[in-house]
């Protein structure tokens, strides 16, 4: 069975332009980044800033092209499309950002706003339109009153529901979700996590989603990918990874969850802060061979400065990039 | 159980409005709370809960526009009746501050080590030789590494938890005996936020710090302070030992925030304990109980009458029907 979303090989580099003197240097903002989401399915995308999450949503959603490889949706490479065709495809995959304040336009009525894809991908739908936009706003709990007033006239959480209801419209069978309640209320994040999955359960749709909150990816996605510096470094099943976590990073992320909302982590080293990752003078410097983690990993050796680690399967459905992986 | 030793600080029915003085903004409602030296207070609250605000009165940095009343006791004096020159003394000096995005607090144009100095010069504890040597000491103290390089770096050249560590290096370069950190981790990536934690909770015990940490993270709050104000609407819903008001929350909201984590004790995908409804704008608060319209045993009293605090075990629950009593009965 075709997957509906497949990511092979995908690279994005940035020049970095770095004053008059020094020669530009070459960020590997995402470095051959292959997996697959099926149908109906959440796959969770966790990693620190400048582990190139953003990025690869960008690359997914066709808003950037790639260096290297392929995003294939339903079997189609959204790359070779022609722009007219591309159009037409983007009602199948749709994005929600992390701030409503800034994804939705402070001057458009609601009703523009969630309009917004239709217009794109099925324009001149007339009369339909208006009960397209009203059924999305529905579908989130919100009023068809809602249609004529402004982004302003809402709370944060209900802003999030516009942006929802908007990428809902088109009826798409993919979600790109890039940190949707990281900037909401605690209060008020749990409802719009119970709406997503109750929309995932009601439409079959499948999200990639992406978040720096690993109680919240856990709770919500089937399988996760970790990433950092550009490249995956495991991936596998949510419950078995952040259970047993087979990279040295993934288990910094896990160890990293305070003990408040930390779920018992079965593992044979046993959790303690000697393995959280050094402060690193290289922090944010790009790495120049070897494994990008290997500055802050408590376990590197001399080898890890000199190879590249590249995914290797440990078990059923996890790959890791390691070495010498925990598990 | 408030501190019987003499309090560092005791804030008494702190109120913060804005606006027309006929129908005020009200931001913070007579909060009160004492801290004793070398303690730890966690202040936690969402959008419009008043804890920035509460923050700010402490240390002198609010609006122009806010009016203030009760008192802020410091070492014995009110710091509600400073003026902007009394107000030098103690920033800095005794109460040191750091915040959530350490890019707007230091200054972008001037290396770091200098602005570690400035605080120490500037208040003339160390000529300007020793005061760099002293910074040097603690960008090496807060984690940097090659300090003997960084210390005459620029802001920019930093990775944002290495901001953080300046912030705290400059916060502590006086010796303060309060420190305020308003957000300090939610900037930064988890396993930054984790060595920060680390780092403050270790920093706290070498200088005997007093330490107030406002955040919406409850997980930051119970991994660095022992007791905790729950803030909503500006008013003080519940207070208490850390970790007995975790365990064992008494006030509906309380009770409410921790459930709505993942994690806890909802099996994958489940549907997890939100609260209904959204925070109201200031206005809209009702004039009793702030968390009336979202709390499930909200009464007409409720709606009408600021609740008393009540105890119930070791915390303080300002609620008519704490521990979901909606029948009436107090604990």
């Amino acid at each position: 069975m075709t997957a509906l979303l497949d990511v092979a090989g995908l690279t994005r580099r940035f020049h970095l332009a770095h004053g008059l003197i020094e020669r530009p240097r070459i960020l590997t903002a995402l470095d051959d980044v292959s997996f697959t989401l099926a149908h109906g399915r959440s796959l969770g995308v966790v990693g620190g800033s400048g582990s190139g999450k953003t990025t690869l949503a960008r690359l997914v959603m066709a808003l950037d092209k790639p260096d290297a490889g392929t995003v294939r949706l339903d079997g189609e490479d959204l790359n070779a499309l022609a722009p007219a065709e591309l159009r037409r495809r983007r009602r199948k995959f749709q994005m929600v950002f992390q701030d409503p304040r800034g994804s939705l336009d402070p001057r458009m009525r609601v009703e523009r706003i969630v309009a917004e894809p239709l217009d794109v991908a099925e324009p001149g739908l007339g009369s339909a339109r208006r009960e397209r936009v009203a059924a999305a706003l529905e579908a989130v709990g919100l009023d068809r009153s809602a249609l004529s007033l402004y982004p302003h006239q809402f709370s944060g959480g209900q802003r999030q529901r516009i942006a929802i209801a908007r990428a809902l419209v088109t009826a798409p069978a993919l979600v790109v979700a890039d940190e949707p309640v990281s900037a909401l209320d605690v209060s008020v994040q749990a409802q719009v996590l119970n709406l997503m999955m109750d929309l995932q359960r009601e439409r079959g749709l499948a999200y990639l989603f992406i978040s720096h909150d690993l109680a919240v990816v856990e709770h919500i996605a089937d399988d996760v990918i970790v990433m950092h510096r550009g490249r995956i470094v495991e991936q596998g099943p949510a419950e078995a990874l952040f259970r047993n976590p087979g990279h040295p990073y993934t288990l910094s992320l896990v160890e990293a969850i305070s003990p408040f909302d930390r779920m018992p982590v079965d593992h044979t080293v046993s959790p303690s802060p000697a393995l959280r990752p050094r402060p690193s003078a290289r922090e944010m410097l790009p790495s120049s061979g070897g494994c990008s983690y290997a500055g802050s990993c408590p376990f590197a050796s001399g080898h890890c400065h000199r190879e590249t680690p590249s995914l290797i399967a440990t078990g059923e459905d996890r790959r890791v990039a390691c070495l010498k992986p925990l598990a | 159980m408030s501190e019987t030793a003499s309090p560092l600080i005791a804030v008494d029915r702190l109120a913060v409005s804005f606006g027309d003085p006929a129908r005020p903004l009200a931001a913070v409602r007579q909060v009160s709370f004492t801290l004793a030296p070398g303690g730890t207070l966690g202040i936690v609250g969402e959008s419009g809960s008043g804890k920035s605000m509460t923050a700010r009165a402490l240390i002198g940095l609010l609006p122009e526009s806010a009016r203030v009343s009760g008192t802020v006791a410091f070492d014995g004096r009110d710091l509600l009746a400073n003026r902007e020159r009394d107000w030098e003394a103690v920033r800095g000096r005794q109460i040191g501050m750091v915040f959530q995005e350490p890019m707007t607090a230091l200054n972008p144009a001037h290396r770091i080590g200098d602005q570690i100095a400035e605080g120490l010069i500037h208040h003339h504890l160390l000529d300007r030789r020793a005061a760099r040597a002293e910074a040097l000491r603690l960008i090496e103290r807060v984690g940097i590494a090659r300090g003997r390089e960084r210390i005459d770096a620029y802001p920019h050249e930093l990775s944002g938890g290495q901001r953080q560590r300046v912030m705290i290096a400059m916060a502590l370069a006086c010796k303060p005996s309060l420190l305020i950190a308003d957000e300090p981790t939610s900037a930064l990536d988890v396993t930054i936020q984790a060595q920060i934690v680390e780092l403050l909770s270790e920093l706290r015990a070498e200088y005997g710090l007093a330490l107030i940490v406002i955040s919406h993270d409850l997980g930051v709050i119970a991994d660095l302070t022992e007791r905790t104000l729950i803030l909503y609407g500006g008013r003080v819903m519940e207070e208490g030992g850390t970790s007995a008001l975790f365990r064992a929350p008494a006030h509906p909201y309380t009770r409410g925030l921790l459930a709505a984590r993942p994690g806890r004790h909802k099996a994958k995908g489940e549907h997890l304990d939100a609260i209904p409804g959204n925070v109201p704008a200031i206005a809209d608060f009702p004039p009793g109980c702030p968390f009336f319209g979202r709390c499930t045993d909200g009464t007409e009293r409720c709606r009408l009458q600021v609740p008393p605090p009540v105890a119930v075990g070791d915390s303080l629950a300002r609620c008519w029907f704490p521990q979901g009593q909606a029948s009436g009965g107090q604990a």
